[in-house]
């Protein structure tokens, strides 16, 4: 079988009771669903644009700035940067299995991805937890304002993201993807990107400069 | 979807967004201790880390080096906005003396007058960032400072 995927064809592959089939094509030479993700992530790169850009200005307005190393837990956060890259590098795994038409190992390696992803988000509760019991809480002063103000919105997206790869995954155990229809697990998956992307930007800006 | 599938290693690329994750680790550490007054040097090494691997992902996890022009030009174009954006929000903040965001500055709401705090008495974990306290003081001599910094 071949792995080459071709494109959604709707007048072979859409359910008959879905739409009348036109024997053309108004909409972009590009699947529907990709190009509105991309909207959607360029939308998003603009979001995160306008939350890094007000942590630059507050950071080069300040005169002073405490040192990142003194205030977090770096070693931490990097095990879950390795954590959140990881999960990156199974959901790629998993949409190489599902053009493949191998599903165990989709199976296996969506399965993964939501675990790690649940795993950052439980090491992030856990750092919040500790910073709260201190008494590090966003009304001390503006490195913890903008600490939170980025963290929690990145969390959240994350937060999403599994949610996401679970509906996924279940609709993957109900046998709804194979190697001729796998571009809702390829939206899945390039939020999921997406979201490792924004962490590898966040985790230098924050923890490390 | 892609006319081209993407032909990459997941293993190798794996293995070199960890790699370089724990190199930008060590550089940040190193950094820290020895050149940390040097920014250039400092940031400039960290975010050069953090680029290569954002661009990795960006081209191959989200597969945009597989991608036709639609999809390309729907994207790319957002990258000079957040650099024009940056560059003109720039001297209003790093160049302009009235925004001057002191550290821990905060406005009274009763007093309406802005206060420079170092809040280190309120917690005993504060104690590890008197240094902080002590740097503000020593080179911001009459400044309005409340708190005590864990004394």
């Amino acid at each position: 079988m071949t792995t080459t995927m071709t494109s959604y064809d709707p007048a072979v592959d859409a359910p008959k009771h879905h739409h009348p089939v036109y024997d053309y094509d108004s909409g972009p030479p590009v699947d529907r669903g990709k190009f509105a993700i991309w909207v959607f992530l360029g939308t998003e790169i603009m979001f995160f644009t306008g939350m890094i850009g007000t942590y630059i200005v507050l950071r080069a307005g300040s005169p002073e700035w405490p040192n990142p190393a003194h205030r977090l837990a770096v070693g931490i956060t990097a095990f879950n940067t390795f954590v959140l890259i990881c999960s990156s590098a199974t959901v790629v795994a998993g949409l190489f299995a599902v053009q493949k038409d191998d599903m165990a190992a989709l199976r296996k390696w969506w399965g993964l991805s939501i675990l790690l992803g649940a795993g950052f988000v439980g090491i992030q509760a856990y750092e919040y937890v500790h910073l709260i019991d201190h008494g590090m809480t966003p009304n001390q002063d503006l490195f913890w304002s903008t600490f939170y103000l980025m963290t929690a919105l990145h969390g959240l997206h994350v937060i999403i993201g599994v949610l996401w790869l679970a509906v996924a995954y279940v609709k993957i155990l109900r046998g709804g993807y194979s190697s001729k229809n796998w571009v809702g697990l390829e939206l899945a998956g390039l939020y999921w990107h997406f979201v490792d992307l924004v962490w590898v930007l966040l985790f230098t800006l924050i923890y490390l400069m | 979807m892609s006319e081209h599938p993407p032909q990459f290693s997941v293993k190798k690329l794996w293995v070199l967004l960890l790699v370089l994750t724990a190199a930008e680790v060590i550089y940040g550490e190193i950094g820290n201790r020895y050149f940390y007054e040097q920014k250039l040097l400092l940031w400039g090494g960290l975010l050069s880390f953090a680029f290569v691997k954002g661009y990795y992902i960006f081209q191959y996890f989200m597969h945009m080096k597989y991608e036709g022009a639609i999809v390309k030009g729907n994207v790319w174009f957002t990258f000079p906005l957040v650099v024009y954006m940056m560059i003109m929000i720039w001297p209003d903040t790093a160049s302009n003396d009235k925004l001057n965001y002191e550290i821990a500055n905060q406005l009274d709401p009763f007093t309406g007058k802005v206060s420079t705090i170092i809040e280190g008495s309120r917690n005993m974990v504060n104690k590890e960032f008197q240094y902080l306290y002590d740097d503000y003081a020593a080179t911001h001599p009459g400044a309005e400072i409340h708190g005590t910094g864990g004394h």
